[in-house]
């Protein structure tokens, strides 16, 4: 068996390793949040199972093709000195590497990391590179110029699987963008990409745009939960993206044109930031209790956390995602408001008992919000709920990457309604 | 010997007919030369330089990706003194940008069109020269000015104000100058650097076309042909027909730009807190045109290299290529196809949703010749007696990566997929891998089997596979991931994805996607003195040091002026390996049956050989 | 095939199109001239289409005898072509150097006439930044006009320098029957010009 084959296996089982173990560590399609969505995820996994299925076969017949046809042409001699020659190959490049490392800018972890893999690595390439020849010598080949049959199979069998795949993708896309009428009891929000927000634009009182008591707001979305939302897409300035990454939606939004998305959401904002808790109320006074919730927390990007929590000190070392979004949902938090600098030391769980015995709501909650925050920012930590991100996805500018809005999913249109009216008051008061 | 059927007006190779003593200076030799070996060189080494540019910008696309907001070291301290040593977003908006656009019009597309183009086709069909030597000249030289101007467009106004709208170069941004910092002066001088480009293709394409067409050697029919030879030549009508919408398209863009034209600018755009004079334009006409070209590009950027590989497996397998006929009909439809999937690029651009549909169709449709020969490369290894040469190693890889790439466009294909992965890095994944791992192992396959021929040495074997060996790796490790970053929602063009909840836990991933680019890049050193060193370090080579069947291998290493001594004269197919009729595992095309009985294979060729190495 | 046939018992023979080079270029190179001002028309018709409400009417900008006379004069260039050509055919150099004189002056009319049409244009304020976003349909048509005539002007342009090379040629060393590929070759250039300011005419100055 020649090494390179080897070499080649690592392709096909790599690639099995990486998108099985991608589904169970968070590097795939993120938790699907609306019915067209579940529909394309289907469409990517019937894709995965096709596409998967002929990655392992070509690519394992490619390994086999290397092993089993390789051969040693016959001019081939041994090295006049071999364990000088080996040490030369071994020493010379390793000091090379070694130079480049030192010099190459990089920060002071990775070079590290890179010259460990180097003293590991080199010498395994080498290793690799040179046992196990091929101890065939040169036979003939066969003249073989190819066969009819088998270019006729494997031109229709392919063509047949593609067509048929899309004929079946047709449906899911008919529903996903072909025009259809809007329901007259849905009121569509506007939706403006800038440079670099989105400017949402929602019909107010009289239930009808363009009008004084329009409620404009900056970079949220709000629509209710189960219902099919409507908006209508522009852009002012340059072209952007409307992303939705969790609901699958995905439209540019292109400056002279105004364009109609409709997406529904399976679960409501707070429905989604309590997801994967598995806690009672009580749990959040006892900091074991905490600890204890942050542990059985199965959403990826909080098992991801777990790591930052020292169960044993009794005190956490970070503060995670779940943890705050744990209390938004517990206590129904608003937008976050500013807080005056406040720098006492005392170790958290008194903190927590205290404010969190309070049940505070309002104010106080946001008090209490910030403070659990400003005590552990650290790496990954950012001041946020658990909400969804709408992403803009066409390069608008040197500020694309900073173009984020929210979508808040309400739980009933009351609750919707309920929030316009607040926006509505708080607009008028502005004015 | 043998008669020969020709007459003056039908055989009409230009320039001399015979190889000469060559009398000419050194700049009509060496700089301003019509020979097509000379001017592959020139773009050769231009192409080469430019690699490792691009390679740095994308090194500096993953220090950012990697670490965003830091302070990088050293480097940080020389080119972002105003920001304490932090990359500004305007920078790394400049990055991206210039690394696509370099990486396609200024090392893919010259690389193989009009290195190995230039090289191979007047040598693989018999020819002394091109049809137009002077014209292929002047191709080359029109490469300059857009050197010049895509080099300039860094520093134009600093580099900070570098072009930034992305290669795709969608208008309103490269439309209105005041869209961003990089839509300035810079975005200007882009277009005329594309402008050039496309200029310079054109003429070669049309050189290439018309040489291969009416300059073979008798006996040189279309079916004889090599296999990279029909893929250079197809993608010479590729490149002709496909790259003139471009040019229009860009010069509209310019006009926009410069005579207040409008094409591309609606109106009603707000921009600063300014009102731009833009009237009815759209957007989506951009994305149309510029499609109609970049689509097709990528087949410009991959059929060559799908030649060279047919003809590095043959060769170092032994065997015939399996399926000459339906390689070449799969190589005519890519190119027919190519021509009609455009649209794919732009399902959620806004274009009617009819057409979406459309496209689907037609883009799985042009899935199925690249899987047929995919098939036939697995099939002509079958039965081989494979020699694991560096070539024939970059060639399986080219193979192994092309399929990962081949496959991860399928998920793309289909609307509903593409909706939610397009602009995330699963494109970035999908196309780093035909490209990248398509195109380039193409042109290292292709440096390295011709190698002999150019320069009239041998690289060294056992860096050629440490090479290969470093670069499939890295190239793996950086890429194969991307297609789950893609998934998971992680857009490309972004300057800190930690901005977004949703992507935190992916930082890891990205730093490790990092490293692997390092070791990428570094490996690319050892390929860049292994090239260099071997000019004057390596082993000489003879005419024939694979024993291989084409043309080429007719000329002496390297070839020299005018190409053969006498006009070659061609008696079978190019791939004529391990045949009944031969007394060694090769029979090369210009050995007419007589010859072959009196012919002792290898007397004047080296045989290539590992002689003192560790392999 | 499983079966080979590699080697044929007759021997090799001339593989090249019955065209020179020269011409076969030539028309390759219309071929992808073709797909560029595809592109130019392309965008005149879409952008034409979308903003048809705001579009100024062709009596509006421009004057239809002036293009038609246009029209007629390359035409006839044409035509003094194909007599040029078959003359050096013939062997009459010194009548082929006429009519590519006359073919000479036919284009040049034609550049003047359009030079005469720019300057109107300028004239009456109608460049493509001068027209105020007011009336986008007549900014559209100015840059949409000036693109085609002027990407069509330009090629001209370059029809005229050969034939005034060929010209010069003609008039110092005298045309000589190998000359005769030169005037075929550029000869179909000049016609491809022609044909492009055929779809062009009732496009901007009919539609």
């Amino acid at each position: 068996m020649s090494k390179w084959s080897l070499f080649f296996l690592t392709v096909p089982v790599a690639g099995v390793a990486i998108f099985a173990a991608a589904e169970y560590i968070g590097w795939s399609l993120p938790p699907v949040q609306s019915t067209l969505g579940r529909e394309i995820d289907h469409l990517y996994y019937v894709v995965l199972a096709i596409t998967g299925v002929t990655f392992i076969f070509t690519q394992l017949g490619l390994a086999f093709l290397v092993s089993f046809y390789a051969r040693r042409r016959p001019a081939e001699m041994e090295s006049a000195n071999p364990i000088a020659t080996m040490l030369f190959w071994l020493i010379v490049p390793m000091a090379g590497f070694g130079l480049l490392l030192y010099w190459f800018p990089m920060p002071a972890e990775s070079r590290l990391w890179m010259g460990v893999s180097l003293a590991v690595g080199w010498p395994l390439v080498l290793s690799l590179l040179v046992s196990g020849r091929s101890a065939r010598v040169s036979s003939t080949a066969w003249h073989l110029h190819g066969n009819n049959t088998l270019e006729t199979v494997w031109t229709i069998v392919p063509a047949i699987i593609f067509i048929g795949l899309a004929i079946y993708q047709y449906p899911t896309w008919k529903q996903l963008r072909y025009p259809k009428e809007r329901p007259v009891d849905v009121q569509p929000v506007r939706v403006i990409g800038r440079q670099f927000e989105w400017r949402m634009v929602y019909a107010g009182r009289d239930q009808k745009l363009d009008t004084a008591d329009d409620l404009v707001v900056a970079n949220e979305l709000h629509v209710v939960k189960g219902k099919e939302a409507w908006i209508d897409l522009r852009a002012m300035d340059v072209l952007h993206s409307f992303f939705l990454p969790l609901h699958r939606v995905k439209q540019d939004a292109v400056p002279g044109l105004t364009i109609p998305v409709w997406f529904d959401s399976l679960e409501s904002s707070w429905e989604f930031q309590e997801k994967g808790l598995l806690f009672e109320e009580e749990d959040l006074l006892d900091p074991a209790g905490l600890v204890a919730v942050i542990q059985s927390a199965s959403d990826p990007a909080s098992a991801f956390l777990k790591e930052k929590i020292d169960p044993g000190a009794l005190q956490l070392r970070a503060s995670s995602k779940t943890l705050v979004a744990a209390f938004n949902a517990l206590l129904a938090l608003d937008s976050l408001e500013p807080l005056a600098a406040d720098s006492d030391e005392k170790p958290l769980p008194l903190e927590l008992r205290q404010l969190a015995g309070t049940n505070p709501k309002g104010d106080r909650r946001r008090l209490f919000h910030r403070k659990l925050i400003d005590r552990f920012a650290g790496d990954y930590l950012r001041p946020v709920g658990r909400d969804f991100d709408i992403v803009c996805a066409e390069l608008c500018g040197w500020g694309h990457y900073k173009m984020k809005g929210r979508l808040f999913v309400h739980d009933t249109p009351e609750l919707l309604a309920e929030w316009m009216e607040a926006t509505a008051r708080q607009q008028e008061v502005t004015q | 010997m043998t008669t020969l059927v020709t007459s003056e007006e039908t055989y009409r190779p230009a320039g001399e007919h015979h190889a000469h003593v060559d009398k000419r200076g050194f700049i009509s030799k060496y700089v301003f030369s019509t020979d097509h070996k000379i001017i592959a060189m020139q773009f050769y080494f231009s192409s080469l330089v430019w690699l490792f540019v691009g390679g740095l910008l994308a090194m500096l696309i993953r220090i950012q990706l990697a670490w965003p907001w830091e302070r990088i070291p050293w480097l940080g301290e020389k080119l972002f003194a105003s920001t304490a040593g932090q990359m500004p977003p305007e920078f790394y908006t400049m990055l991206f940008t210039m690394h696509g656009t370099v990486m396609i019009f200024l090392v893919i597309i010259p690389w193989l069109l009009g290195a190995f183009g230039n090289f191979l086709i007047p040598l693989q069909i018999g020819a002394p020269d091109m049809a137009f030597p002077r014209l292929n000249m002047l191709s080359y030289w029109l490469m300059w000015p857009a050197f010049f101007f895509f080099a300039s467009s860094f520093v134009l106004q600093g580099l900070n104000n570098g072009p930034a709208a992305g290669w795709t170069s969608y208008p309103p941004l490269s439309a209105v100058p005041s869209a961003a910092p990089g839509s300035g002066p810079a975005q200007t001088y882009w277009i005329l650097g594309v402008t050039f480009v496309g200029i310079s293709s054109m003429m070669g394409s049309i050189n290439y076309m018309t040489t291969v067409i009416n300059c073979r050697a008798p006996g040189m029919t279309f079916f004889r042909m090599p296999l990279s030879t029909w893929a250079l030549f197809i993608t010479a009508i590729l490149q002709a027909f496909a790259l003139p919408v471009l040019t229009a398209a860009g010069l509209m863009l310019l006009a926009d730009r410069v005579i207040g034209s409008s094409f591309f600018v609606p109106e009603d755009l707000w921009i600063n807190g300014e009102q731009t004079k833009g009237v009815g334009g759209s957007p989506l006409l951009w994305q149309h045109l510029f499609w109609f070209y970049s689509h097709p590009a990528v087949y410009i950027m991959i059929l060559p290299a799908m030649g060279i590989v047919s003809e590095v497996i043959a060769t170092h397998s032994r065997k015939p290529v399996f399926g000459y006929r339906p390689m070449v009909y799969s190589m005519i439809s890519i190119c027919a196809l190519g021509f009609i999937v455009w649209g794919h690029h732009m399902y959620t651009s806004g274009m009617n949703p009819v057409l979406g549909t459309a496209f689907v169709v037609s883009t799985v449709l042009i899935s199925v010749p690249s899987a047929i020969k995919t098939f036939n490369w697995l099939g002509t290894m079958v039965g081989g007696t494979i020699y694991l040469t560096t070539p024939m190693l970059h060639a399986v890889g080219f193979v192994s990566l092309f399929i990962i790439g081949g496959l991860g466009g399928i998920f793309l294909a289909v609307t509903p997929i593409d909706v939610q992965v397009h602009d995330t890095y699963f494109i970035v994944g999908h196309f780093h891998y035909v490209l990248a791992g398509g195109s380039l192992f193409g042109i290292f396959a292709g440096v390295t089997h011709w190698y002999p021929k150019m320069f009239g040495r041998m690289m060294s074997e056992f860096w050629g596979k440490v090479h290969f060996a470093m670069t499939f790796f890295f190239m793996n490790g950086t890429f194969l991931a991307m297609h789950q970053l893609g998934a998971a929602g992680m857009p490309r063009r972004i300057a800190d994805p930690t901005q977004y909840e949703f992507l935190l836990h992916l930082i890891p991933l990205n730093k490790f996607i990092t490293f692997m680019a390092f070791g990428m890049g570094l490996a690319q050193t050892i390929f860049l003195i292994n090239l260099l060193g071997s000019l004057v370090l390596g082993k000489r080579s003879g005419r024939n040091p694979w024993h291989a069947n084409s043309l080429e291998w007719l000329a002496s290493s390297p070839a020299p002026h005018g190409n053969f001594e006498s006009v070659p004269l061609v008696y079978r197919g190019p791939h004529e390996f391990s045949s009944p009729e031969s007394p060694a595992d090769y029979l090369p095309q210009w050995l007419s049956p007589a010859e072959v009985k009196h012919w002792r294979p290898g007397e004047d060729d080296s045989p290539v050989s590992n002689k003192g190495g560790l392999l | 095939m499983a079966h080979a046939i590699t080697t044929e018992a007759s021997p090799p023979v001339s593989t090249a199109l019955p065209v020179s080079n020269g011409k076969l270029a030539i028309w390759l190179f219309l071929g992808t001239e073709v797909m560029f001002f595809t592109g130019l028309i392309g965008a005149y018709i879409v952008l034409r289409i979308s903003n048809a409400d705001t579009w100024p009417n062709h009596h509006d900008v421009l004057h239809e005898p002036i293009g038609a006379f246009n029209t007629f004069v390359l035409i006839c260039s044409s035509v003094t072509v194909v007599l040029a050509h078959q003359a050096i055919l013939q062997g009459k150099s010194a009548r082929c150097l006429w009519l590519l004189a006359v073919t000479f002056l036919l284009g040049f009319v034609f550049l003047g006439v359009k030079a005469f049409e720019y300057a109107e244009k300028f004239h009456h304020h109608l460049l493509p930044w001068e027209i105020s976003a007011e009336h986008p349909g007549w900014r559209l048509w100015s840059g949409t006009y000036f693109m085609m005539t002027g990407f069509h002007a330009l090629h001209v342009l370059v029809g005229l320098f050969a034939w005034g090379w060929i010209l010069l040629v003609g008039a110092t060393v005298g045309l000589r029957p190998s000359h005769a590929h030169f005037v075929e070759n550029a000869g179909i250039y000049w016609h491809f010009v022609d044909l492009v300011w055929i779809f062009l005419f009732p496009l901007l100055y009919l539609m």
